[in-house]
């Protein structure tokens, strides 16, 4: 696994990545703002970017155009954004124009190895990651009585992993259930939210994010 | 003393008053003078000579009679010059008496003179250059002397062809060669002086911007086409040595007299139009008196002196400083092709008149303005001035809470990039501790260390909240309708959003509208029995309404009112309104409404 890491602040770039290095992934490059990763890609051709969104030299979202650029013009290069926001709108952005192998973490997970490393190879096999926190506020997010209200618990446990781009067999594993299991489960949660049980798995992911943001 | 001086003005003004019938009934006899003898001018020949040497002569006389009640010796300059044109009639061979013919025989040429100093010296009366002093008097001295007195001293009638014609009383001897050639010697100065003041006319008609031009376009274009032709008489005689009246002579006559008409009609014209302003003013302080409302003036002094763009501007203070009755500031002398006119009292200038170039030439009318404007004027000007610090306190407040925005905006990314980022980075060290070999070995320091994350995670959560309150980034980086959409999955109650502008707002604004309701629901959700609340913001032209509408039960409090003291201040800032609508024991709507540029 060959990633390449893009922060503005040296700390927590090169943290991560002795951090990364200490469990296993090959750091191919660091980057200090976009151009600089940008450059960095076309040379090393890595499995996962990992860029922070804010960047050098607005502090926007230049990490987040960045990511797009990358899967437009590299798509065999998967991106993984580290954001400060807990808003779901930049993830959505980034999600909806290319929903493979894309991931949106909270800036946080840097320090929690294991959440960075599963986010890393999910990517890597084209999945895409929605940081955790987000989706279970989006969820436990307070409306007026609907369709989510009919949830049995198990489902709204399956409901945010989906949000959080984790395929069935991903599902099956963490919940410790079977396969045919988790597809009936998921089969009923699509049907009591209205969305067509699309056997597209970024389909699903962006149905679901459109439906609980509503 | 004293009455003898009312007795002697009542004399002046009767005198006065008579010259005006006397110089009519000059000009009459001196037709019936030239009607006795027809062959010596032009005038006597035939009716319509007689009527035309008439008209051109009463129409002067006639102009200088109304120019006379507004400036003395202008009007007199101008019924002389009228006077002069029947001179030439009073050498007639048949006048019989004496002292008349020698008269005529002195003054006949002395027309062109007198006309044109009336005309140069019109409408003040007075010649103001000493290049015009310099050219009437070589023009008196040419035609009273060179061409009257001189000649008359050496002119025999009867020896020199004039057997019918009274004695010239002013005879000394009989010269004819000396008679004609200073005759000779006068129609050559005639030529110099003549084609010199037609020339001053003609460049001051087209010096351009000068004051009162207009009003005496008339009198010089007459006054220079007069000349003109009066020269071409000369030039015709030069061979001849003398003035004549042959029929080449009779046609320039009658062109002169056509000229001469011309300058009447041209004062008359002047005075219709003095006439018409002079209505306007009436109508005007009518309308003054009727109706003193906001911007009015403008309205009334542009619909009175014709001007449709007319404005009005009042000083403030500094000088510099412009306001219309509205209290905006403007700038009439920057605007082109429009000329601006001071009303000024007792030298202090009380407002601008931004008006088409012409409109305020004479200054008796912009007079006749600032008298009837006087009570308007000031009312207005007291009026835009209280408008103009108004204005002024409301730019000062949008400017307080621009600065304020500014400052959250600031602080909310300095805790972004500056505390937030060393968190993560002192998160990311812990853990590098921890996968230390010696700190992996001690299950109380992983535990410490571990315990030490879990709460910086919470901090950095905690930072992030309070980061958003201050300013969230989506309002700053993606407007209202992604701020108010982040608010929803903040927030502890249902939101629901009926209609957000998708196009950017002004900033204020957005910010104004994204504390409204960020606080507004953020208060309605601590209420019991909260229900959901319903957002409606929407755009009707350059306004913006915002609504905040909550369907449960619950009363407006003290609280809330205390919370919609500091928004209030702050929609009012842009020139908005905030009012709260309730409904008791139900619905509750708080609606924000203000400018949002167009």
């Amino acid at each position: 696994m060959r990633v390449v890491i893009a922060d503005d602040a040296m700390l927590i770039r090169e943290g991560t990545a002795r951090l990364l290095e200490d469990a296993g992934v090959e750091v191919a490059g660091k980057a200090g703002d976009a151009q600089k990763l940008l450059q960095i890609v076309a040379q090393e051709h890595p499995d996962v970017a990992i860029i922070d969104i804010k960047m050098p030299p607005t502090h926007t979202d230049e990490g987040l155009a960045a990511a797009e650029h990358i899967r437009s013009f590299h798509p065999e290069v998967g991106v993984l954004v580290l954001s400060q926001y807990l808003e779901s709108r930049y993830a959505t952005r980034l999600l909806q124009h290319h929903p493979e192998a894309v991931g949106y973490l909270l800036k946080e997970r840097v320090s929690d190895i294991g959440a960075l490393k599963d986010a890393i190879w999910r990517i890597s096999e084209g999945e895409c990651v929605l940081d955790p926190t987000i989706v279970a506020r989006l969820i436990k997010r307070p409306r007026q009585r609907g369709p989510l209200d009919e949830l049995t618990d198990r489902e709204r446990e399956v409901l945010a992993l989906i949000a959080e781009g984790r395929s069935n067999h991903g599902i099956a594993e963490i919940l410790v259930l079977s396969p045919k299991t988790v597809e009936a489960h998921v089969g009923r949660i699509m049907a009591k939210l209205g969305l067509d049980d699309t056997p597209d798995y970024h389909r699903r992911v962006l149905a679901v994010l459109a439906f609980l943001r509503s | 003393m004293g009455p003898a001086v009312p007795g002697f003005s009542r004399l002046a003004r009767t005198v006065a008053v008579a010259i005006w019938p006397a110089a009519l009934g000059f000009g009459l006899l001196s037709l019936l003078i030239a009607r006795s003898h027809p062959g010596a001018t032009f005038g006597g020949t035939s009716l319509m000579a007689g009527l035309a040497e008439l008209g051109a002569g009463w129409a002067v006389i006639g102009a200088g009679f109304y120019v006379w009640r507004r400036r003395k010796r202008a009007g007199l300059l101008l019924a002389a010059a009228g006077m002069a044109w029947f001179f030439p009639e009073w050498d007639n061979p048949g006048i019989g008496a004496a002292a008349a013919f020698t008269f005529g025989l002195v003054t006949y040429a002395l027309a062109p003179a007198m006309v044109a100093h009336a005309v140069l010296a019109y409408p003040s009366g007075r010649l103001s250059s000493p290049l015009d002093r310099l050219a009437v008097t070589v023009a008196y001295a040419d035609a009273a002397l060179v061409l009257g007195l001189l000649p008359a001293l050496f002119f025999s009638p009867p020896e020199q062809g004039c057997s019918l014609c009274p004695p010239n009383l002013l005879l000394a001897d009989s010269q004819p060669g000396l008679f004609e050639s200073l005759n000779r010697w006068g129609i050559r100065l005639g030529l110099v002086w003549m084609i010199a003041i037609a020339a001053l006319c003609v460049w001051r008609l087209a010096r351009p911007g000068a004051p009162l031009r207009r009003a005496a376009a008339p009198v010089l274009a007459g006054g220079a086409a007069y000349l003109l032709l009066a020269w071409s008489d000369f030039a015709h005689s030069l061979p001849r040595g003398l003035l004549g009246t042959d029929q080449f002579e009779y046609r320039l006559w009658l062109a002169q007299a056509a000229a001469l008409g011309a300058i009447g009609l041209g004062v008359a014209w002047s005075w219709l139009l003095a006439r018409q302003a002079r209505s306007a003013m009436a109508a005007l302080v009518v309308e003054l008196g009727q109706s003193p409302a906001a911007g009015g003036l403008r309205e009334v002094l542009a619909r009175s002196l014709g001007d449709p763009d007319l404005e009005v501007a009042y000083p403030l203070g500094d000088p510099e400083r412009l306001v219309d009755a509205t209290g905006t500031a403007v700038e009439p002398a920057t605007r082109e092709g429009r000329a601006v006119t001071p009303l000024t009292r007792q030298g202090e200038t009380v407002a601008l008149l931004s008006h088409r170039p012409g409109l305020l030439e004479d200054p008796a009318i912009v007079d006749e303005v600032i008298a009837a404007t006087r009570l308007a004027v000031d009312n207005e000007r007291l009026q835009a001035e209280v408008l103009a610090q108004l204005q002024e306190l409301r730019a000062s407040r949008a400017r307080i809470v621009t600065t304020g925005d500014a400052e959250r905006r600031r602080l909310e990314r300095d805790l972004h990039d500056g505390a937030q980022q060393r968190l993560v980075g002192l998160s990311l060290a812990l853990r590098l501790a921890r996968v230390q070999p010696g700190a992996r070995a001690d299950p109380n320091l992983t535990a410490v260390l571990d315990q030490a994350d879990e709460r910086l995670r919470a901090a950095i959560g905690e930072l992030r909240e309070l980061a958003h309150g201050i300013y969230p980034a989506a309002l700053a980086d993606d407007g209202l309708a992604a701020a108010v959409e982040a608010l929803a999955e903040h927030a502890s109650i249902p939101l629901t959003i009926i209609q957000m502008p998708q196009q950017r707002l002004p900033d204020p604004v957005e910010a104004a509208a994204y504390f409204l309701i960020a606080e507004t629901t953020g208060y309605l959700a601590t209420l019991p029995a909260a229900g959901g609340v319903t957002i409606d913001v929407r755009r009707h032209g350059n306004r913006l309404a915002v609504d905040v509408t909550q369907n449960g039960a619950g009363n407006p409090d003290r609280e809330l009112e205390a919370r919609l003291t500091g928004l209030a201040d702050r929609v009012g800032a842009l020139g908005g309104q905030l009012q709260v609508e309730h409904v008791a024991g139900g619905r509750t709507t708080i609606r924000a409404e203000m400018p949002c540029g167009s």
